[in-house]
């Protein structure tokens, strides 16, 4: 089981299209996943149409009241599972405070599901938290999507600074950027000229596309709506270069 | 339709599919709850695993043609959750449906599909231009964490339209249309004999369900399914071996010295095609010995393997169309169905096969423990693979009659046995393994095969190969002495060892 989490300090940066449309593809390809919406706005819940509330809230799924395994939703399509959002969520800080290591407990929700499932998708809040510091724990890879502009390519320096400061130089991080407009001067320096070599960026980047946008009107991931679309092509290759990513590390970690 | 009338419906358009089931020759996924099947619809075709305990969540991957091997399948869960269940095992396609399908999608508020009600006609294609109609179904079909609209839908159906619920298999139903008994076929020796049966009747019983295997296995092996066909026939020649040789007294001597050679031929041809398939089904650990540098520079030898075996199994198909073999399949039948007159019963044949079985097994054992305790660690090579040979004559002795003996006592003892025969068995493979690599190579480099590394890749292998036997000899005085424990000698005492001689120990 590998745990993926589409994360950025900064909201509207295509996160949860990330997850979603990569998920999307996964299952797919004949693997197990689920997405679990993290984020309490639900925008992941629903693009599936699945309403964001779990029974007992945060507070039940990790004082144990409720399994995890009990609020799993099947979407509509096959293989591939989701764990709402859930207005509570916004409190999850405190919730993992008040355990003992709280930095490991959601990791400790997951592992279980390694027999059931072959990727986990996390959907993030937009902030630099202690339920982010439980989702760096967490992942296997980190996806940060970024808009090409001075104000993300901040953003994520902000991250890199606390990624050093708090020793986790091991997180396997793939940023790359969305919402690309080559038109914009600024967008096509950044994307050509990507500031960073470690972590390096990853080469798909998904344009600034409408239909991408249409998945909150289709309430679908992209694939199921416009397959042959310049977005969705965008995502199959973003899910090539994640695989082979991901399978790199298994080799470097032997 | 009434449901409609009570929840948010969505009609699908009608979908023509077309299934195939697969399963291998002896039926492991059947064996372990699970279905696979291929569902073409329209342009899609996607590959279906399902677990019929529901313990493993239904796995899908898209797929034109589903290869003949699981790891020919591409990377996915069904592959991850079949690949060592099947093993080396082909898939082969054992039942074909076509199936129409008018599916409800029941929804909620939010247009989310919470359920699906779907009427099911389907149609088993027997043969091209043959089908059977199944009667009419109507599945109702719950998603993950929507069980309640699940269970609102079936209770209307269940109380307005007066439904029941069937258990029903698809696969099931269609293979009894075919007269296709599903585990009709086990590798396993599933006997039961009659402790007080007479040792001529009770051997010619189990001879015979040795020759059905034989001969479940032929086409298979002529026609190169997967190299399991030519393991579990070369199993049943050898045990039928093993009863022609070890229960003496039981056969008229001219048939059974007869026989013994014919099946000792048998061994001979279909050895060599054997080999070649343990080196191809080992190929992989073979790269695995090797620094990674070198793997890729092995495989022109594998290509040489299958070469070769294309080769040698030409050479078996001849073989099995010769007249000699002809011969053993009119005469061995023949043998087996024909009544011994009572006049001319050899000495052990109407004696009762628990005694026999008894007296041999007892005697196979004195011999291991004999040849065991006479080794050490500088005895030669063939003097471990004397051992071996007689512990396989054991081992086959003691499942052939292992249903004369209730309770888990002889289960366990083939265990301990089974310890002892594998550490032998590695330690000869290897030693076997590696003199072939090296012929292998002479014959690669006069044929002008392969290229200097890979030669290089096979020599570094042979050396691997040859301190792994060393280090599997280092076990053997473990295996041995697990095997000679009190205990353990206790316990074939206890079921194998002659009434007469206990009674001489007691006292």
């Amino acid at each position: 089981m590998k745990i993926i989490a589409s994360y950025n300090i900064k909201g509207g940066v295509g996160k949860t299209a990330t997850v979603v449309n990569l998920g999307y593809l996964a299952a797919a390809e004949g693997w197990r996943c689920l997405i679990w919406d993290l984020d309490p706005q639900g925008a992941a819940s629903f693009y599936f149409r699945i309403k964001p509330k779990v029974k007992s809230g945060a507070k039940g799924l990790f004082e144990r009241k409720r399994e995890l395994a009990d609020v799993i939703k099947g979407t509509d399509f096959d293989n591939l599972d989701l764990i709402p959002a859930d207005f509570s969520y916004r409190n999850m800080d405190l919730l993992l405070q008040d355990g003992k290591s709280p930095v490991q407990r959601l990791h400790k929700l997951l592992k279980p599901f390694a027999k059931e499932y072959d990727y986990i998708l996390l959907d993030c809040p937009p902030s630099i938290s202690l339920v982010s510091e439980s989702i760096f724990y967490a992942a296997d890879a980190l996806l940060i999507p970024m808009i090409p502009t001075t104000l993300s390519m901040r953003t994520l320096e902000q991250f890199l600074k606390f990624r050093k400061s708090h020793d986790l130089m091991q997180l396997n991080i793939m940023p790359f950027f969305t919402m690309v407009d080559m038109r914009k001067n600024l967008h096509r320096l950044l994307v050509e000229n990507p500031p960073l070599h470690e972590p390096a960026f990853l080469k798909s980047k998904i344009p600034y596309a409408s239909e991408v946008e249409q998945m909150g009107i289709h309430r679908a991931p992209l694939f199921s709506f416009a397959a042959h679309s310049r977005g969705a092509q965008a995502y199959r290759l973003l899910w090539e270069e994640v695989k082979e990513r991901l399978h790199d590390e298994n080799r470097r970690l032997g | 339709m009434a449901v409609c009338q009570d929840f948010s419906c969505r009609k699908s358009p009608p979908a023509h599919l077309h299934l195939t089931y697969y399963d291998t020759f002896d039926w492991r996924l059947n064996a372990a709850n699970l279905r696979l099947y291929r569902q073409q619809h329209e342009q899609d075709s996607q590959l279906v695993l399902e677990s019929l305990k529901g313990d493993v969540p239904p796995s899908f991957t898209s797929l034109s043609t589903v290869p003949k091997f699981a790891w020919e399948l591409p990377a996915s869960a069904i592959r991850q959750y079949i690949e060592p269940i099947i093993e080396m095992r082909a898939l082969l396609p054992v039942a074909e449906i076509k199936s129409r399908e008018d599916t409800l999608r029941i929804t909620n508020k939010e247009q989310k599909t919470v359920a699906t009600l779907t009427l099911q006609q389907d149609d088993i294609v027997l043969t091209s231009n043959h089908r059977q109609a199944l009667p009419p179904r109507l599945v109702l079909h719950a998603v993950k964490g929507y069980e309640n609209s699940y269970q609102k839908t079936r209770k209307k159906l269940e109380q307005d339209i007066d439904l029941t619920v069937l258990e029903f298999d698809q696969l099931l139903a269609a293979l009894q249309q075919q007269g296709i008994a599903v585990n009709d076929y086990s590798s396993k020796l599933k006997i039961q004999l009659e402790p007080q049966a007479r040792a001529d009747l009770a051997s010619k019983s189990i001879l015979k369900r040795l020759y059905q295997t034989m001969l479940a296995n032929e086409a298979g092996l002529k026609t190169n399914i997967d190299s399991e066909f030519l393991h579990d026939y070369r199993v049943a020649i050898r045990r039928t071996r093993s009863i022609l040789t070890q229960l003496k007294g039981v056969f008229a001597d001219t048939s059974a010295e007869h026989f013994k050679q014919e099946f000792a031929w048998l061994g001979e041809i279909t050895g060599p095609l054997r080999d070649l398939d343990v080196h191809l089904l080992q190929f992989d650990s073979y790269a695995d010995n090797l620094p990674a540098a070198h793997r890729a520079a092995l495989l022109p030898l594998k290509e040489y393997l299958f070469q070769v075996r294309e080769q040698r199994h030409q050479g078996l198909l001849q073989d099995l169309a010769s007249k000699r073999y002809t011969t053993i399949q009119a005469e061995w039948p023949a043998f087996l169905d024909k009544e011994t007159i009572s006049g001319e019963l050899p000495e052990n044949a109407a004696a009762p096969i628990q005694e026999l079985a008894k007296r041999n097994i007892w005697r196979s054992y004195r011999k291991v423990m004999k040849q065991a305790g006479a080794l050490s660690m500088s005895s030669p090579a063939a003097a471990f693979h004397e051992l071996r040979k007689s512990c396989k004559k054991l081992r086959y002795l003691m499942e052939i009659f292992q249903s004369l003996y209730t309770g888990n006592e002889i289960k366990q003892l083939i265990k301990h046995l089974k310890i002892l025969q594998d550490n032998l068995g590695e330690y000869q493979d290897l030693d076997v393994q590696s003199l072939a690599i090296k012929q292998f190579a002479r014959e690669m480099e006069g044929h002008g095969i392969g290229r200097s590394d890979t030669y290089m890749a096979m020599g570094i292998l042979v050396g691997a190969l040859q301190q792994k036997k060393l280090a599997v000899h280092q076990e053997f005085i473990a295996c041995y002495t697990q095997f000679a424990r009190h205990g353990v000698q206790q316990g074939f005492a206890h079921l194998f060892k002659p009434v007469n001689k206990q009674l001489e120990l007691s006292q």
